[in-house]
């Protein structure tokens, strides 16, 4: 079994790359030689104009005149609205806190890719950075200023209802996940009702759900801040895509391993945690991954209830009399911080996957 | 089935105890120490955060002249709402008032639980054309191509208008969003028609704004005023008459600028309008000085407009409709 998972692995990977090799690769059969000439011809047509608009023609410093004098893109609009954009309506003169909560979050990221192997302590990590951030965010610590919550927004919103959000679905997937594998019918029914009805709404309907129920069954005292709520919806979507993700893992594994551990007279939570879930979840790496990577884009329907998401203060930023008509930067902005949020996840994930393989595997 | 009922009238109950009563949204603004204002969460001169993240626009400045109405300097707490969650979060409480472009109808008025007090801007539809065309009124639109936004109510009622005008049009309807005004700028009709406060908009989206203009012609009612809920006259009341207040200040020429010195006034109607003659607040519950302290604050109905909408700022719109009466406008203030 163990075997099986590294063959593939060890046949994908790299091998060193020489002059001679590099030309085979690109030119080695008619086939290659088409794609590449393909790229290079795309390159050709589109390289100078990208260039041109990107760099060449843009304007970095200076006014809106300046931008549509100069015909480029206007860098000079997302260097003005970049605290409008990164940290929505937040206060100016604490501004140190958002920043400190994302120095915070970065920290985490980048210790964790050090030590893939400690992941559950580097999760540990991220929720207590998550939780110091909300605290620094509300201004909840001694010596501080409370914000409003209808002052936050940006990036700090995204990453820290991502990080508290896919900390509590998790666990609630794996209930669920769990649930709907037991032979119990009272336990494994709703269960899975909830997995497949939750499956079959659009996320949009959650949230706004979410938003516009939860007041009205609750005493107001008790649930009235809109990031809870939103987070709340979230939180419940995607709980069910990863029970479903797991599930089948769950399926997958030889129900022999479960019983070997109950002959073993281990019981059923016991077996659960140090048996079956930690093979499960290595298996449904990937998909854990892609549900992660959903909720990080997901988050931007929050504007819908107007929480100002990353996305959703960068068009804030949009409705400025002075600076008309330069979204098409500001998208291009946004779609990379998007960007890169994404990529590190999955990074992160496949590194933990590698780590677990040659793990296995030795 | 008898447990069912039970559970339903349990349920029943539960909802009908949660559901509080704030029926006197004055007495828990002044608790809370501060007025709950639901705003845009973007819209160019109407409402949208500044670069220091505080609300900033015609519709923000009327929460901070409620505000000021009741604590004497504006305290507001902004809270930004889309279109669909707007009347939403004013029913169950979440705002106290909202101040965000809302077109009064009457299913909304009637079927909402939420209620129109007054109406402070006087939108419509409006022509957008290129300064090139040399027109200066609509009627000279004569076989002019027009760009029309698809599944709006602006397709008929631009064709209503140039009929009755028995003048001929060739229609372009195009999908809403930013193709809309991209047609237009491409050169494929030469007139965009939609709402004035949105042409307005449109314009400053081009690379050159002042080689388009927006006719002075308004062909259709968009009535647009704040929002509150239905079951508290009282506060809809301070709405209504802090809006008035802004209307008459200006009638009276009341300034932000000149407020100190019209304190000293001796015309009887600015006295009585700024509380110098006691009895303006009693009624609505507050003080005395409440209009002096919104001019003071927002300043009467013209800075409002001039400073967020009008020729102060980047939208340069014309006062049209939301002038004052006397001034071929629309705006008529009951007497105070």
């Amino acid at each position: 079994m163990a075997g099986e998972m590294t063959l593939p692995h060890s046949a994908r990977r790299e091998r060193p790359v020489f002059p001679g090799r590099l030309l085979r690769v690109y030119f080695g059969s008619l086939g290659r030689s088409l794609i590449t000439l393909v790229f290079l011809l795309l390159a050709v047509i589109f390289g100078p104009g990208a260039v041109k608009w990107l760099l060449l023609n843009a304007t970095f410093f200076g006014d809106a005149d300046a931008c549509r004098l100069n015909g480029g893109a206007c860098w000079a609009f997302i260097a003005t609205k970049f605290n409008l954009i990164l940290f929505g309506p937040y206060p100016a003169e604490s501004l140190w806190r958002p920043i400190l909560f994302l120095a915070l979050v970065g920290a985490v990221a980048v210790y964790g890719l050090f030590a893939r192997r400690s992941y559950v302590w580097v999760i540990v990590l991220w929720i207590i950075a998550d939780i110091v951030g909300f605290l620094l965010m509300s201004g909840d610590l001694p010596g501080l200023t409370l914000v409003d919550r209808a002052r936050w927004g940006g990036l700090p919103i995204t990453i820290g209802i991502s990080i508290a959000g896919l900390a509590s679905a998790f666990p609630l997937g794996v209930l669920l996940a769990l649930g709907g594998n037991s032979k119990n019918h009272l336990i494994s029914t709703p269960c899975r009702l909830y997995v497949d009805v939750v499956r079959g709404i659009p996320a949009i309907t959650v949230v706004f759900m979410t938003f516009a129920i939860i007041p009205l069954i609750l005493p107001k005292d008790i649930v009235f801040d809109k990031l809870f709520r939103a987070g709340v919806g979230l939180t419940l979507f995607t709980a069910a895509y990863f029970a479903e993700a797991l599930r089948g893992a769950l399926q997958a594994l030889p129900r022999g391993q479960a019983e070997a551990a109950a002959s073993l007279g281990i019981g059923y939570w016991k077996a659960n945690f140090l048996v079956v879930l930690p093979q499960v979840i290595s298996a449904s790496l990937q998909p854990i991954a892609n549900i992660s990577i959903a909720f990080v884009k997901n988050s931007s329907l929050l504007i819908i209830i107007g929480l100002f998401d990353l996305l959703g203060s960068a068009r804030s930023s949009l409705y400025d009399g002075n600076w008309q008509g330069f979204y098409k930067e500001l998208y291009l902005f946004v779609g990379l911080i998007y960007l890169a949020i994404c990529l590190f996840i999955q990074f992160y994930i496949a590194s933990i996957e590698r780590e677990r393989e040659t793990r296995i595997s030795r | 089935m008898k447990t069912f009922k039970i559970a339903c009238a349990t349920a029943l109950a539960i909802l009908g105890i949660a559901a509080p009563s704030r029926a006197d949204t004055l007495s828990t603004i002044k608790d809370r120490g501060e007025l709950i204002c639901g705003v845009h969460t973007g819209l160019v001169g109407f409402g949208a955060p500044d670069g220091t993240g505080q609300w900033q626009g015609f519709d923000a400045d009327f929460c901070r002249a409620f505000s000021a109405a009741i604590f004497g300097t504006p305290k507001v707490r902004f809270v930004p709402l889309s279109d669909q969650a707007r009347f939403t979060a004013l029913q169950n409480g979440e705002v106290d008032v909202l101040s965000r472009n809302s077109t009064w109808t009457l299913k909304r008025d009637t079927t909402l639980g939420l209620q129109f007090p007054v109406i402070d801007f006087f939108d419509g539809q409006g022509f957008l054309i290129r300064k090139s065309l040399d027109v200066s009124k609509a009627s000279e639109l004569d076989g002019a191509t027009v760009c029309i936004q698809q599944g709006t109510t602006s397709e008929y009622v631009v064709r209503n208008f140039f009929t009755s005008l028995k003048i001929t049009f060739k229609p372009v309807v195009i999908e809403s969003g930013t193709e809309f005004f991209s047609a237009f700028f491409a050169n494929r009709c030469d007139v965009i028609t939609s709402d004035v406060s949105q042409l307005s908009v449109i314009k400053l989206t081009s690379d050159k704004p002042d080689d388009y203009v927006v006719l002075p012609e308004i062909i259709s009612k968009s009535p647009l005023g704040p929002v509150v809920r239905a079951d508290d006259k009282k506060f809809a009341d301070l709405v209504k008459w802090t809006i008035f207040a802004t209307f008459t200040a200006e009638e009276l020429g009341v300034t932000s600028a000149n407020i100190k010195d019209m304190l000293k006034s001796d015309n009887e109607e600015v006295r009585n309008l700024l509380g110098v003659t006691p009895g303006v607040g009693q009624g609505l519950g507050l003080a005395d000085d409440w209009v002096a302290n919104v001019v003071t604050a927002v300043g009467n109905y013209g800075e409002i407009f001039e400073r967020n909408v009008g020729e102060k700022s980047p939208l340069k719109m014309q006062r049209g409709q939301n002038a004052l009466w006397s001034k071929g406008g629309l705006l008529y203030s009951p007497l105070f």
